[in-house]
């Protein structure tokens, strides 16, 4: 028997064997976080990924956080529109910056310990005038897939906390968001190796309350070569109150997603992508749809995206490129996971399409 | 070896930065060192960074010499820029088109000339998040060159204007609607 705390030390470790001179320098290793107020709206995504071995390799940190247009610089709120301030970084990675038992990386303005299963992270970006601490400890059933799947050239490996205790604050220019209880939080892992360029996935996660006040999520995860003409198995994962209630895996679910008509430049996170990409003219996801069915359950979810910001992730091997989009907004659910049919009474997600 | 701020004079440290540049691009990218020979050898120019002037030549010296001075002031300059817009760029709150088309880019030369050079920026952008030897280039430009900055401005990404339209709104309308 695996106890739930042993599964999350072994979701959390981390995985790239650095410490061997002959440690190829396609690994990668990510903690992602995405943490959510029902009340205000406002959404954060913080991910700390770890590429190939001190020395060549690099530290990338990436932060999102959307808001009702004017909460950050303005004296006037906008409820109906909101806007995304972000950076993304890479730094280099040298010899001693991480220990890893315990987990602690302390480097160029960040200190991100993973101590007992439990999550202390500070960051500081002086050149955009942000800083954050959070701090945090799971409180659902984790998920963790030990055998790594075949992707792209390599392999990947990950493990989902669709539930996340979490507290602390961030500030942006002179205004501070604090995070308390009633935020959803989220965390999930993925390492492996593979090269970007080559890959993508799908994948989300889903926050309601029902007209009962349970509390549900939702995280789907689906990969992809950058083409979609190879598509590997969906899989749902459905939580009650923080506990695991079902999983669908492959034909059992549909993702399907509308695009916008017209053609736009889309927003690109800060970096220095911006100017190779700044010519782009594309379509944009709108909604997107999932149905999934087995012979006891159905769950229908409409996504509406309300933000788009994208993040293009250079190869350091090859001349390739990753693009992810990054969706967020409103859904609904309807389904009959349980003994009744349930509609959502509130929900948000965070998507990634990625190719 | 690193350079120390307090041992020398601004052009020295912007001399110092500008070689190491060419010597990250001469071992590290082809391609890159392709075009650097084809902007820099038997030429001449005179390169600004935060009014510190130095003048560049390069010729084919045992296969390619750099050579870097302290320029006189009644030189012309031929490019100009801040290390407030390289970082703007670098953050990707501005693109290199927009920085040329409202001058925080400025060049003089000519336009096979110009088209390389900035055919050199973009490959050495591409490069800037996964090369070591450029990250470490560029923090030691942080350290070195622009160790007092101010944080920039944070705005939110909605407002990225990449100017990929910067060039033709540059241009005065009569020259444009052929008035002239």
């Amino acid at each position: 028997m695996i106890l739930e705390s042993r599964l999350h030390s072994l979701m959390e470790e981390f995985k790239i064997p650095f410490h061997n001179p002959f440690c190829p320098e396609d690994w990668k290793d990510w903690y992602h976080y995405v943490l959510y107020d029902p009340k205000s709206r406002v959404r954060i995504l913080y991910n700390i990924c770890f590429n190939g071995k001190p020395g060549p390799g690099y530290v990338t940190d990436t932060l999102f956080v959307t808001v009702p247009k004017g909460f950050i610089d303005q004296p006037v709120i906008d409820l109906n529109e909101e806007e995304t301030f972000g950076f993304a970084r890479n730094r280099q990675w040298e010899p001693g910056d991480l220990t890893t038992h315990p987990l602690h990386y302390k480097k160029h303005q960040i200190d991100f310990r993973i101590i007992s299963n439990v999550l202390s992270l500070r960051v500081e970006n002086k050149e955009t005038n942000t800083a954050f601490h959070f701090h945090g400890a799971p409180i659902s059933t984790p998920v963790y897939v030990p055998e790594p799947a075949p992707y792209g050239r390599g392999f990947i490996g990950w493990g989902v906390m669709a539930g996340y205790q979490m507290s602390g604050h961030i500030q942006l220019n002179n205004r501070t968001i604090y995070i308390t209880d009633d935020w959803y939080c989220y965390h999930d892992r993925n390492f492996g190796r593979f090269n970007w360029g080559n890959i993508g996935w799908t994948w989300f996660v889903i926050s309601t309350t029902d007209h009962e006040n349970v509390k549900w999520a939702y995280v789907l995860h689906q990969s992809n070569n950058s083409d979609y003409t190879k598509e590997g198995a969906p899989i749902l994962f459905t939580y009650r109150n923080d506990k695991l209630a079902k999983v669908f895996i492959g034909d059992t679910v549909r993702i399907q997603v509308s695009w916008s008509d017209d053609h736009s430049i889309p927003p690109i996170l800060p970096g220095s992508m911006a100017s190779l990409f700044s010519d782009r003219n594309i379509r944009n996801p709108k909604q997107l749809s999932v149905y999934a069915q087995d012979e006891l359950h159905t769950i229908a979810m409409t996504m509406d995206v309300t933000t788009h910001t994208e993040l293009i992730v250079p190869d350091s091997e090859q001349k390739a490129y990753t693009f992810i989009k990054e969706l967020s907004g409103e859904v609904k659910v309807s389904q009959n996971i349980g003994e009744k049919q349930t509609e959502s009474k509130e929900g948000f997600f965070y998507a990634e399409l990625c190719h | 070896m690193g350079l120390n701020m307090q041992h020398t004079t601004p052009e020295e440290s912007l001399i110092y930065l500008l070689e190491k540049l060419v010597e990250v691009i001469r071992y590290e990218n082809g391609y890159a060192w392709e075009l650097m020979r084809a902007i820099t050898l038997d030429k001449s120019a005179v390169i600004q960074l935060d009014r510190i002037k130095v003048h560049i030549r390069a010729n084919a010296t045992n296969g390619y010499t750099f050579i870097a001075r302290t320029a006189k002031p009644e030189e012309t300059i031929h490019f100009s820029t801040a290390a407030l817009t390289l970082r703007k760029v670098l953050a990707g709150m501005s693109t290199i088109d927009k920085a040329i088309a409202d001058g925080s880019f400025f060049i003089r030369s000519s336009f096979e000339n110009s088209l390389n050079m900035y055919k050199l920026t973009i490959c050495l952008l591409s490069e800037a998040s996964v090369n070591p030897s450029l990250r470490r280039l560029w923090e030691e430009f942080l350290r070195v060159w622009d160790a007092e900055k101010q944080p920039l401005h944070l705005s939110s990404i909605e407002k990225q204007h990449t100017g990929y339209d910067a060039f033709i709104r540059c241009i005065p309308r009569s020259v444009s609607e052929g008035s002239i």
